[in-house]
């Protein structure tokens, strides 16, 4: 092989053995990710309900943008995807931050508790929380009582219900970008700060040219995966709402299961979840390229 | 050396023929078919023993029951792929009729055979029985789970109250209600006379509104292949009900826990519930004492049917075996073991069996039997899912006061239009 190394024929040979290796993913993928995207790109165009199909052109798209319930949610999932991404990266970094002010041992308590949210069944969270919000006997209520406000019938009035359930949102994943941003953070030297000392800079000044900038890939996937996470809510959603009162709820990873398994609109359903891909990698696309031109003003 | 051929000729031509043709006459071979259904753990101990007993009567058919442990949906989408794909398994499912009817217009369901159909019809506790699992006139879905809406109370509350014997009327209902609810000091409501079914998964919100709807004089179906019928002033008065019961005499509230757990818990004192459901108040709260009366009447009586129905595969490879099966099943004395664990008496016979002669079941059966005309059951074409689904979006909206109850009827009929227009 070393005699080989650099030749046309070896590194044609290396070439093929590099594709042969490929090929059992490059099936996986096929099969498993591609192959029902392009299947539910082909159904969007259909009136497919299995019992009476036919191809209806762009008639399930229309309907998608001029459909009062498919734009409620769509509506629900933007304001849903925009608070929650903001509240949890917001918060997980002010957390990280705390966490690395603590001895160590200490702070890997705090990671472990922080933590154990993200790793518990959303359908057991869900049952929880719908015990929190309950609007008699439930703990929100008992709390809130002590800052004067009156009962509130959280998951049932259309005004809270979906701040309710982003609360949830927000709960479960704050824990995981705690980690993901503590990480980030210990990944930064300590000479810089040193250095920053030695010249007198306050801890904001710290944070805004020291800790921001070399945080900034760590942000980049944080935010992007929390996202593309949050535009696939679901669970809480079936479990608590069934996207009511009046719609409030109701987000497009909902609507589609909703059209396709409760209405059988199997077409429609692919329509509403093209758009959603469309939308997410558009906004994925646009994250990452801005992301990325403000990493090189930093790096 | 002759005599050994001749032997050999004698066993080829006359016994061995005997011996196999003999054989396949008089044992036939195994034969298993599968049966699908969600089921409680009452239901799930009913099937098997039912299904050991039918194996006693007949050895050669195998019936394999496979509870389901997710939700109904979940079960009746990943039948709808196998029906689809022309998979024979199950065999037999039990399944919300509104979906049955669909998979029946696809062809994907058998029809009952005439003679044990018949035989089923003249022997069904009350007519109103059949008709879900019927299409043009086609019966395809036997009767299983079967409730229809009675009135339960909670007998504590009702003796506080000074509350004796049924509320004749609707009217006369919203008067207990009254007596009923309770306040905080700063009148949000903490305890609610009358639950009614205002929000929730939109189809349920329709299904318990048609009772409200026929007895304000509404005519059934809501709709059928040809239009949308119930934009009227039933609709409009039983509507009416409802935002009078929420804002006007406020003995409902969304804050309030409702419906069976409500009434369980005891924050709502009426809830308008099939008895196959009620009667898990036994176990859920043992130390509840309710009653339950027969509903009461406005312009007519009118209750609302609900629930399951068994279907058969018609890819099912097996269909001797599969109505062999439910044949026996549908015997009084078989299917009365059935019906007590999903709390519906499906034939005359077992309208006397003791366990049907609780109070909840004599109340339903009373009103099911004494007054069938008086039974409604959800319309019964493809797409009723998607067109009760719009019609339970409308009165969450009129509830919440986001649309009026003209604008939220005129919206919902044209909605379900454009939805029978696609469906049919």
């Amino acid at each position: 092989m070393g005699g080989r190394k650099g030749s046309r024929a070896g590194v044609k040979a290396w070439n093929r053995t590099g594709y042969l290796c490929l090929i059992p993913i490059v099936l996986f993928y096929a099969i498993s990710y591609y192959f029902p995207i392009g299947f539910t790109a082909v159904l969007s165009f259909f009136r497919w309900s299995f019992f009476n199909n036919k191809f209806i052109g762009l008639t399930n798209y229309i309907q998608v943008f001029t459909d009062r319930i498919a734009l409620e949610a769509y509506r629900n999932t933007v304001v849903y995807v925009l608070v929650t991404v903001f509240a949890v990266n917001v918060l997980a970094l002010l957390i990280a931050l705390a966490v690395k002010q603590v001895p160590k041992a200490l702070a890997h308590v705090y990671k472990v508790i922080y933590f154990i949210p993200s790793v518990v069944s959303v359908s057991a969270i869900s049952l929880i929380w719908s015990y929190i919000y309950n609007p008699q006997v439930g703990v929100l209520n008992y709390v809130t009582g002590f800052f004067g406000i009156p009962p509130q019938g959280w998951l049932v009035d259309p005004r809270t219900a979906l701040f309710s359930i982003i609360l949830i949102g927000i709960w479960q994943n704050v824990g995981f970008y705690v980690v993901i941003f503590a990480a980030g953070l210990t990944n930064i030297d300590d000479s810089y700060y040193d250095a920053a000392k030695l010249d007198g800079v306050n801890p904001f000044q710290s944070f805004r040219y020291i800790t921001f900038p070399l945080l900034t890939p760590t942000t980049i996937f944080a935010v992007v995966t929390s996202v593309i996470l949050s535009f696939r809510v679901f669970i809480p959603i079936f479990i608590l709402t069934d996207g009511g009162p009046v719609n409030s709820t109701n987000m497009v990873a909902y609507e589609i299961y909703s059209q396709g398994l409760g209405s059988f609109r199997f077409g429609y359903a692919s329509a509403l979840a093209m758009t959603l891909l469309v939308f997410v990698a558009i906004l994925t696309f646009v994250q990452l390229k801005v992301t990325k031109s403000s990493e090189e003003i930093y790096t | 050396m002759r005599m050994r051929y001749l032997v050999a000729f004698t066993l080829l031509v006359f016994i061995l023929p005997f011996t196999l043709f003999g054989q396949t006459k008089k044992v036939a071979d195994p034969v298993s078919i599968v049966l699908q259904s969600v089921a409680n753990v009452r239901e799930v101990a009913a099937m098997k023993g039912l299904v050991e007993k039918y194996k006693s009567v007949r050895p050669e058919i195998t019936v394999d029951y496979r509870p389901f442990s997710g939700g109904l949906a979940d079960m009746e989408a990943k039948i709808l792929l196998n029906l689809s794909s022309g998979v024979s398994d199950p065999d037999i499912f039990v399944c919300q009729y509104s979906s049955a009817v669909s998979f029946f217009s696809a062809g994907w369901l058998a029809t009952l055979p005439s003679k044990f159909a018949s035989k089923l019809e003249s022997n069904l506790a009350h007519p109103g029985l059949k008709s879900p699992g019927v299409l043009d006139g086609k019966w395809f879905g036997l009767p299983w789970s079967l409730g229809s809406f009675v009135l339960a109370y909670n007998k504590d509350h009702f003796r506080e109250a000074g509350l004796v014997g049924p509320p004749k009327d609707y009217d006369q209902l919203m008067d207990y209600a009254k007596k009923l609810t309770k306040y905080d000091s700063s009148g949000n409501v903490t305890r609610s006379g009358l639950f009614i079914r205002k929000a929730g998964h939109p189809q349920g919100t329709a299904t318990k509104w048609v009772q409200f709807y026929t007895a304000w004089g509404g005519q059934m179906p809501l709709f059928d292949k040809k239009g949308a019928y119930f934009n009227n002033k039933a609709a409009r008065d039983s509507l009416q009900y409802y935002l009078d019961a929420i804002y006007k005499h406020k003995v409902d509230s969304f804050s309030v826990e409702g419906d069976m757990t409500g009434l369980g818990k005891g924050t709502t004192s009426m809830v308008f519930r099939e008895p196959g459901t009620l009667i898990l108040l036994e176990t859920m709260y043992p130390d509840r004492k309710y009653g339950v009366f027969s509903v009461p009447t406005k312009v007519q009586p009118g209750t609302g049917l609900t629930g399951l129905i068994a279907v058969v595969n018609s890819h099912s490879k097996n269909k001797a075996a599969v109505w062999d099966f439910l044949e026996w099943l549908y015997q009084p004395e078989n299917i009365v073991e059935v019906g007590k664990a999903v709390g519906t008496a499906i034939l005359k016979q077992n309208l006397s069996d003791p366990y049907f002669q609780k109070e909840l079941y004599v109340a339903e059966n009373r009103q099911n039997v004494e007054h069938p005309e008086s039974v409604f059951v959800d319309p019964m074409i493809p797409g009723s899912y998607e067109a009760l689904m719009a019609i339970g979006r409308m009165i969450e909206n009129v509830c919440y006061k986001k649309l009026t109850i003209d604008d939220a009827l005129n919206a919902a009929e044209k909605e379900v239009k454009e939805i029978i227009q696609r469906n049919n």
